[in-house]
């Protein structure tokens, strides 16, 4: 889990309390996806097989939050719609890039390191949500448990092969810098659509602008075209 | 040379490359980046083809995008600037998503081949779906060619005539708002099933209600002259949801909870209306094309098409001579369109001659032959090996299979399916709810050989074509409900596909089976629910896994998954 949802709940609420297990779900599915590539594109058979057993862990996780949400959806009478996983959203979500896989853009030992900090990130805020859980529906929290069983050990394996691939100086500095980054990015995404208050007011002229230039536009349309490959520019986008 | 093919930005992305020769390879962005839906720019495709291929700017004829990018962007920006206060949320994404979207199709492709601009050409949306549609059949002069989606480029309907000279006309068309898609993607919606996807579903519900709103319904889509009543929609302002509060007033509740009994009730209802109006106004638009067009033959593409409840009550009507939708009517086979214009665009009075719905890449092409060696383990590899597998599904078994070329369209046609007995019930619950996670009242596919189609179904002879793909529902016949009830979808059809070429794998099992007591498999195709079909192997292992399946028959023989 690269980007870890917040999950800073007090008293229950049943919709709250799916909202964020929709979003462990969204995250788990995430870094599953990402596993599952860097098991496809490393050319290390045993670091492979690793990968695999990751992905594996990874989509288990997604199915417990999911199962669990779909209690608690029951038991409660919840709208569902808003809160179904749809894995299309993981990009506006910001679970995942849209243009890189994490694996693409760094070597190996920086891969492990990289995994290793945020697996220990995410291990930390699952038990402040596995507390929470712990109180409200204990059912919840002996499933989360295992989850946080596996998350330890994801970030032991993964810090153990950095040790061993790394300088002990520049396997510290790394992983510092990663905690760092991580904090970074759990700013910007959860600031994403924090500045539509600046750029509204500006899009929304524009849009009046458009709007009275169109007025004055009166486009035709043909129903019928008698020659569609003849009337059809190919190389104009319009 | 090769033609290329794209589409993307909106549904799932998708690339066609072909030589009209040898080489043919359809592939999804969302096998690779295992996002089910994928709609990003198809990178990694072409990344796997450019590095397949050696694609470069010399050995490609064209690159063509399915549809225009700035009059598809604009036509439904128009409509909704008339409003720009009222329909601001839905304007402001829309400006935003002038820049992540297909007006820069071109700086995208170049960033992988550095390819010439007059190389690059741009088909029309539904031209691009009728130019797909004509690789489902021959003699295409003889058909009309009718298309109905949501929406693209500001078009929801069109038909289109095509003669020996290839010259196409378009005949008629309707415009956006007015769309059938995009009222029956409302209803989904409002039925608590995400759009694009759940459309299926509400099909599969309609069949267990009533059409108690199909007067109200009427009201709010027109359907003899294909208007729709706005008041009821809000797809053009709201970017959550797509209906008003005033359809509210007249269903109800949304989003409830189908689980329970009288919530269930009620939508099927809904969706048994939907469903009903969706037919009706199928019926009138063919009936108005077939008189404007003089031809009695209709090719159907366009994500409304995939309906294939809508398909076969249509074809009780005896308003055409012969239906046939490909099997991948909706966006993502535009692709195909797409390389088929660059084809004609070049060629002039020629089009792609794709004699197989098979377009995806070889088994072989996908994998590298260690990767089989690593995850998997030869059990049974002698000639024998169907006959082997033959007795593991009459044993209850199920067994999943990747051989073969990789099919195109949302459905697995056997190459990368899972299957299992049909006369097994338990088998067929257990892979439908705990396998696939399927809902209750979504039935699973039977396949069989195309000789004993007769002994267990009937069809009309003028949409038979699409039993290949999958394409249309059947009637079961008595002899069906003996044995085989399980797959008996609850208004007595059933989505039936059958098998013909006697050389595919998937023939040799059915024919075994056959000897073995049993001639009809369950044919689902091989994913979790909310993941893509698996790819290549590493989606094959990882698949077997988690849906804890032992076996899946691959070229050479029955493979179980090694313990990593
Ligand atoms: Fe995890
Ligand atoms: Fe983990
Ligand atoms: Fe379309």
């Amino acid at each position: 889990m690269f980007l870890i949802p917040k999950s800073n709940l007090k008293n229950f609420d049943p919709v709250r309390c799916c909202f964020v297990l929709n979003e462990f779900a969204t995250a788990e599915f995430s870094s599953a996806v990402e596993m599952l590539f860097a098991a496809k594109n490393i050319n290390d058979q045993k670091l492979s097989e690793g990968f695999i057993r990751h992905a594996l862990d990874e989509y288990k996780h997604c199915t417990i939050f999911t199962n669990i949400k779909n209690k608690i959806i029951l038991e409660y009478k919840i709208n569902k719609k808003k809160l179904s996983f749809v894995p299309n959203h993981i990009y506006n979500k910001g679970y995942i890039y849209k243009d890189h896989f994490i694996f693409e853009k760094k070597k190996i030992n920086n891969f492990a390191i990289f995994i290793g900090a945020n697996e220990e990130i995410a291990e930390k805020k699952l038990i402040t949500f596995a507390n929470y859980l712990k109180k409200h529906k204990p059912f919840a929290f002996k499933e989360v448990e295992k989850i946080l069983k596996d998350e330890e050990r994801h970030a032991k394996y993964s810090l153990e092969f950095a040790k061993n691939n790394n300088g002990f100086l520049s396997y510290k500095i790394k992983v510092i810098r990663e905690r760092i980054l991580s904090f970074f990015r759990h700013i910007y995404a959860n600031s994403l659509n924090k500045f539509s208050f600046i750029f509204n007011p500006i899009l929304i002229t524009i849009l009046i602008i458009i709007n009275l230039v169109t007025y004055f536009l009166n486009l035709k349309k043909n129903t019928s075209d008698d020659d569609v490959m003849k009337n059809i520019e190919p190389k104009s986008i319009t | 040379m090769y033609y290329i093919g794209i589409s993307a930005y909106y549904h799932e992305s998708s690339v066609f490359l072909t030589d009209n020769e040898k080489t043919n390879c359809f592939l999804k962005e969302e096998s690779f980046s295992r996002i089910k839906g994928d709609k990003n720019f198809p990178k990694r495709c072409l990344k796997f083809l450019i590095k397949k291929f050696d694609l470069k700017n010399e050995n490609i004829h064209f690159i063509s995008f399915y549809e225009k990018p700035f009059k598809s962007w604009w036509e439904i920006f128009y409509y909704s600037i008339k409003n720009p206060l009222k329909n601001k949320d839905f304007l402001i994404h829309h400006l935003k998503n002038f820049n992540n979207g297909s007006i820069f199709f071109y700086t995208d492709i170049n960033k992988l081949i550095n390819i010439s601009r007059n190389k690059v050409i741009y088909s029309s949306h539904h031209l691009s779906h009728c130019l797909y549609g004509l690789s489902a059949v021959k003699n295409i002069s003889e058909y009309v060619h009718i298309t109905c989606d949501g929406v693209g480029e500001g078009e929801t309907m069109a038909a289109y005539t095509i003669d020996n000279e290839y010259k196409i006309k378009k005949i008629w068309t309707n415009f956006y708002p007015n769309s059938i898609g995009l009222f029956y993607s409302t209803i989904t919606d409002f039925l608590g099933f995400e759009i694009n996807e759940g459309e299926s579903k509400v099909m599969s519900l309609s069949s267990f209600g009533k059409p108690k709103y199909e007067n109200q319904l009427k009201k709010i889509f027109n359907i003899n002259d294909f208007k729709i009543n706005m008041d009821y929609f809000e797809f053009h302002k709201n970017l959550s949801k797509s209906f008003s509060k005033k359809l509210c007033e007249m269903l109800g509740e949304p989003y409830l909870n189908i689980n329970e009994e009288t919530n269930f009730k009620k939508y099927a209802d809904i969706a048994s209306s939907a469903q009903l109006i969706l037919e009706e106004t199928m019926q009138n638009l063919i009936k108005k094309i077939t008189k404007i067009s003089g031809k009695k033959k209709i090719v159907l593409t366009g994500g409304v098409a995939l309906n294939c409840k809508m398909i076969y009550n249509l074809s009780k009507l005896d308003i055409f001579e012969e239906l046939v939708v490909p099997p991948s009517p909706g966006d993502s086979g535009s692709a195909i369109g797409a390389a088929n214009f660059a084809y004609l665009n070049k060629n002039k009075n020629k089009t792609l001659d794709l004699n197989t719905i098979f377009l995806g890449p070889k088994k072989e092409i996908i994998n590298e032959k260690k990767n089989k060696d690593n995850l998997f383990l030869k059990i049974s590899s002698t000639d024998s090996f169907v006959s082997y597998a033959a007795s593991k599904l009459i044993d209850g078994e199920t067994i999943a299979s990747y051989y073969g070329l990789t099919e195109v369209g949302p459905r697995s046609l056997g190459n990368t399916s899972i299957f299992c007995d049909a006369k097994n019930s338990d088998s067929v619950n257990n892979l439908n709810i705990n396998l696939k996670k399927r809902e209750h009242y979504q039935p699973l596919a039977p396949i069989l050989l195309e000789e004993d189609f007769e002994k267990y179904f009937s069809i009309n002879k003028n949409i038979q074509k699409n039993l290949e793909w999958m394409g249309v529902l059947c009637d079961a016949n008595e002899e069906l409900y003996k044995d085989y009830s399980s797959i008996i979808h609850i208004d007595g059809t059933c989505r039936t596909q059958i098998i013909k070429d006697k050389d595919t794998i998937t023939y040799k099992i059915l024919r075994e089976l056959k000897k073995k007591g049993s001639d009809i498999l369950v044919n689902t195709s091989f994913n979790i629910s909310k993941d893509p079909v698996v790819f290549d192997l590493f989606d094959v292992y990882v698949n077997m896994k988690r849906l804890n399946i032992k076996f899946i028959l691959m070229d050479d023989g029955l493979y179980q998954t090694k313990n990593i």
